[in-house]
C-alpha cells in the first residue's frame, strides 16, 4: 500500500506515534498498571505526534496547515492555509492522512466512555488530554478543508459570473 | 504548476474584483511556511520554546508587560507541568494522586485564572494567557528541583518563597496591564492564589 504513496516516510511517522501511545497505554492500562509512566509517556507521545500531524504530515500529505495569528492590537486570529492545486496530492497520502485522523479521536472517545463507566478517574485525565490533542488536530484540519472548499466554490462561482458577464456583454 | 510559496490576499485586489482560489492570507511575519524543510520547522519551535523561558526568567519580564510572551505556544506549560508532577510525584506515598494533582491544578487553575480576566471584560486572548501563567511557573519548578536535590525544610522555603515571589513578579504584570483600571485587584488576586496553590503543593511534598 505504501508503494503509491508520494510520502512514504511521512506517512508512516503519521501512524507511529499514534501506534506507540496506544501500545503503552494499553500495557500501562491494562497489562502492568503504572499509573505515573504511563501518563508521562503518554503525553510525551502524544505531544509528538500531535507536533508531527499540526506541521509536519498535514502540510506534506494533504498541502494544509492551521495556526493562530496574534496580531498587534493583541487579537488572536485562526489561519487556515491550503494548497489551491488539489490535483499534485496523491490519493493514497490523502486516505492514509484522514483515515487515521478521523479514527484517532473516535477511539480516545470510547476509552474516555469506558474509564467513566468504570470509574477510574485517574485514567479518565489521561484520555481527556489525548482526546483533546486529537480533537484538535481534527478540527483544525477539518476547519483548513472547508475554507478550502469554500473559497474553491466562492471562486468557482466568481469565475461563473465573469464568464456570463463576458458573454453578455460581448452579445 | 507550481504553488507559489507568496502570500496573497484572498480579497479584492487590483481592483478587477478577482477572487483567487488561494488559501494564503496576509501573514505579518511575511513567512511562507508551507515547504519548508522538517529541520526547520522543528527548530523554530524549540527556539520559540527556549526564547520563551529565558524572557520568564529574566527581570526585563516586569517592565515591558510580557510581549516577548505575545506569540502564544503550549509546549512550554506542558514540559514544565509534565516536569513539576514527575519532581513531586518521585518521594510521594501517593504518587498517582500528586502528579494528578498537579496536572489538573496547572491547566484547570490557569484556566480558571483566565476565565476570571475574560470575565472582568480584560482584553486578553485566552491562550496567550494560559501561556504566560504556564510559562512563569518555571521559577517554581526551578525552585522544586532545589528543594528535591537538598531535604533541608528551611531551605525548601526559602527556595519556594524565592521562586513564588520571581513566579508572581513576572506574571502579574502581564495580566494587570490587560484590565481595566477598577478591577486590577480582582483579576490579579487569582493569579497570586494560583501561585500560592503551586508553592504549598511543593512544599508538602
Amino acid at each position: 500500500m505504501l508503494q503509491t504513496a508520494a510520502h512514504p516516510a511521512t506517512c508512516v511517522f503519521h501512524a507511529a506515534f499514534k501506534i506507540v501511545v496506544l501500545l503503552i497505554y494499553i500495557y500501562g492500562r491494562y497489562i502492568h498498571s503504572a499509573y505515573v509512566s504511563t501518563f508521562i509517556l503518554c503525553t510525551i507521545f502524544a505531544a509528538l505526534d500531535f507536533w508531527t500531524v499540526k506541521n509536519i504530515s498535514g502540510r506534506l500529505l494533504v498541502g494544509l496547515r492551521w495556526w493562530n495569528l496574534v496580531k498587534d492590537d493583541g487579537s488572536s486570529e485562526w489561519v487556515f492555509e491550503s494548497n489551491p492545486d488539489e490535483g499534485s496530492l496523491n490519493a493514497t497520502d490523502r486516505s492514509i492522512f484522514w483515515g487515521v485522523t478521523y479514527v484517532w479521536p473516535v477511539l480516545w472517545a470510547v476509552f474516555l466512555f469506558m474509564n467513566i463507566l468504570n470509574f477510574s478517574l485517574d485514567w479518565v485525565l489521561l484520555n481527556i488530554m489525548i482526546f483533546v490533542f486529537a480533537g484538535t488536530n481534527l478540527a483544525g484540519y477539518w476547519k483548513c478543508s472547508t475554507d478550502a472548499k469554500k473559497r474553491a466554490t466562492q471562486w468557482v462561482q466568481s469565475e461563473g459570473m465573469r464568464a456570463v458577464a463576458g458573454a453578455m456583454g460581448f452579445a | 504548476m507550481a504553488y507559489e510559496p507568496t502570500y496573497q490576499s484572498p480579497q479584492f485586489h487590483g481592483g478587477d474584483g478577482m477572487v483567487t482560489p488561494s488559501g494564503s492570507i496576509e501573514s505579518q511575519q511575511g513567512r511562507c511556511t508551507l515547504d519548508e524543510p522538517v529541520t526547520e520547522t522543528i527548530m523554530r519551535d524549540l527556539r520559540s520554546i527556549g526564547m520563551k523561558l529565558k524572557y520568564v526568567m529574566l527581570p526585563r519580564a516586569r517592565e515591558d508587560k510580557g510581549q516577548g510572551l505575545r506569540e502564544w505556544d503550549l509546549w512550554g506549560p506542558l514540559v514544565l507541568c509534565l516536569a513539576l508532577g514527575i519532581m513531586l510525584s518521585m518521594h510521594a506515598e501517593q504518587a498517582s494522586l500528586a502528579f494528578g494533582l498537579v496536572f489538573i491544578i496547572v491547566w484547570v487553575g490557569s484556566g480558571i485564572v483566565t476565565i476570571n480576566a475574560l470575565l472582568l471584560k480584560g482584553k486578553i486572548s485566552f491562550f496567550q494567557s494560559v501561556c504566560v501563567l504556564g510559562y512563569c511557573i518555571f521559577p517554581l519548578v526551578i525552585a522544586a528541583f532545589c528543594s528535591l536535590m537538598l531535604n533541608v525544610i528551611w531551605l525548601k522555603v526559602i527556595f519556594v518563597t524565592i521562586g513564588f515571589t520571581w513566579a508572581t513578579g513576572a506574571s502579574v504584570n502581564f495580566m494587570s496591564e490587560l484590565l481595566p483600571e477598577d478591577r486590577k485587584a480582582l483579576g490579579v488576586y487569582p493569579v497570586w492564589l494560583f501561585y500560592v496553590a503551586i508553592a504549598w503543593l511543593i512544599l508538602i511534598s
